[in-house]
């Protein structure tokens, strides 16, 4: 009875901790992927957790504790125009839904950006989406967002 | 105890460890949270001048060490950092401020400066900032001769409080941009360079609060009020008319100069001149910098009145060269027009289809 007790405990605490990991997708081949998609994009520099200094890049699109992030991209264009396709991976599941929200936010604070400094960039930022799979979120700020969206949801296929 | 007990008892055990050492970990990990939150929560409060966050990323801060210092004549006191911010600036204002000068003149002296030998931050709008790149502190401003908006404020600042006058960093409810806010005489007036520059010298000048609700809402519980029309410029700066028919002339010939800035007065107008004025600008807006010829030009304007005198101002953005399309004159635009039709023959417009018809273009040679 001890045994069963222990064997049913013991289960039980493997699968609670298996609950709290996402599932991970290789964040390198769904970069390439996403700007594949859109080969409209103009002129676009990347940045990746396999940078110097990571938290400060990744602070550029999000206020999340940089400590709960398993990985992420960001592409974006050169010169300050609307286009910005990014990627990240969260360690808990969990935090998917804050990190949705960050994204959010994030654009929110680039609309408000334009409207004061580049107003003629408002339209296209206004239509940036956020979506979400499992542990991963991207953030798709272009003109061929669909074509984007789909390789993204592709990856976890 | 068996033997297999002992090893199931060893796995709990070591499971057990093991998860307690993940909760321990996500509790440091919370702690972390929690003193980043507070290391933030400095910038949640707006209602200040200082240590407000612009745009999400540039912090007004305060320089008044180092005003204190310009007017004590004494820099010993400051930090390196200061030391050299207190030398650039002191260079500037010993090129440009001359002796007896008045209030207003040392303004407009830091303002003409400012306007012509600062430029617009070009990468401000890049998601991903250089790290090492300031263009938000008068040291980085007067370094690398870029700003952006908070830049331009603070630097403004500076000069304004090594001179004595006081002088204010304003920020918009949305904290999305930042101006200044400065006393000449008993009266104060917004002053925006970074809207002014390059191309719209004056436009944001010495404002009322009224003019410059036109583009911004503020907490004005926050700052003095700015109502004075002494030193306003729109006011200092208007030239008298008779008519208000003649303004489309002026305008044009202002524009031919490329003044950015234009001011018309009529004194002891009557209500029926006045609604002239209104509607000639508004006409001029639409009928002028409405047409394609002038669709790269930013026509903005407004009416005030001052005592017995009626005024109406305008500023005008005008485009670079590369998107000037008034360069294009009559004679040259008739010219294309000839050309167009030589080469493709004189096209109708399509007609739109009507139901059960095919729409049908005719030709006519």
């Amino acid at each position: 009875m001890k045994r069963i007790t222990a064997i049913i405990s013991l289960i039980a605490v493997i699968l609670t901790l298996g609950a709290c990991s996402g599932k991970s997708v290789d964040i390198n081949s769904l970069k390439e992927n996403m700007i594949k998609a859109d080969n409209t994009l103009p002129d676009m520099k990347t940045v990746t957790n396999e940078d110097e200094n990571p938290d400060t890049l990744f602070a550029s699109m999000s206020d999340m504790d940089y400590s709960k992030i398993e990985s992420f991209f960001l592409c974006y264009s050169s010169d300050g125009s609307p286009y910005e396709i990014a990627a990240v991976t969260v360690k808990d599941k969990g935090d998917i839904k804050a990190l949705e929200e960050s994204l959010n936010d994030h654009i929110k604070n680039r609309i408000q950006l334009y409207r004061n400094y580049a107003p003629e960039n408002v339209d296209k930022a206004e239509k940036a989406i956020v979506l979400t799979n499992d542990a991963t979120a991207a953030l798709i700020m272009c003109d061929k967002r669909d074509e984007v969206k789909k390789a993204f949801e592709n990856a976890f296929k | 105890m068996k033997k297999s007990t002992k090893i199931f008892a060893a796995a709990f055990a070591v499971i057990l460890t093991a998860v307690m050492c993940v909760s321990l970990g996500i509790g440091f990990i919370t702690l972390n949270k929690v003193s980043f939150l507070e290391a933030n929560a400095e910038h949640s409060d707006t209602a200040k001048e200082n240590g407000v966050l612009i745009a999400n990323r540039y912090e007004v801060k305060s320089t008044e060490q180092i005003s204190d210092a310009y007017k004590k004549g004494d820099d010993s006191s400051l930090s390196d950092t200061d030391k050299k911010a207190y030398k650039a600036a002191s260079d500037v204002l010993k090129d440009i401020i001359k002796k007896d000068m008045t209030d207003y003149e040392k303004e407009l002296a830091v303002y003409e400066w400012i306007q012509k030998n600062i430029h617009h931050d070009d990468d401000m709008l890049v998601v991903v900032q250089d790290p090492d790149s300031d263009t938000y502190t008068p040291l980085g401003v007067l370094s690398g001769k870029k700003a952006v908006c908070v830049g331009f404020a603070t630097t403004f600042r500076l000069f304004m409080q090594m001179l004595d006058l006081d002088c204010k960093v304003v920020h918009d409810v949305d904290l999305g941009h930042s101006w200044d806010l400065v006393k000449i005489g008993s009266g104060w007036y917004h002053v925006d360079l970074y809207y002014d520059t390059p191309n719209s010298k004056f436009s944001h000048f010495n404002l009322t609060d009224n003019m410059r609700s036109d583009d911004y809402t503020w907490d004005e519980s926050l700052y003095p009020a700015a109502n004075s029309y002494e030193y306003c410029y729109a006011v200092m700066q208007a030239e008298s008319i008779d008519d208000p028919f003649a303004i489309p002339q002026k305008l044009k010939d202002a524009i031919k100069d490329k003044r950015p800035f234009f001011s018309y007065k009529m004194t002891d107008s009557s209500s029926l001149e006045k609604a002239e004025m209104r509607v000639m600008l508004d006409q001029i807006s639409e009928t002028v910098f409405g047409t394609d010829q002038y669709e790269n030009y930013y026509f903005s304007y407004n009416t005030i009145l001052n005592g017995k005198d009626y005024i109406a101002y305008a500023s005008i953005v005008y485009p670079s060269s590369e998107e000037d399309d008034s360069q294009v004159t009559e004679e040259i635009q008739e010219k294309i027009r000839k050309k167009i039709n030589k080469v493709f023959g004189s096209l109708e417009p399509a007609m739109e289809p009507q139901i059960g018809e095919a729409a049908t273009t005719e030709i006519i040679r």
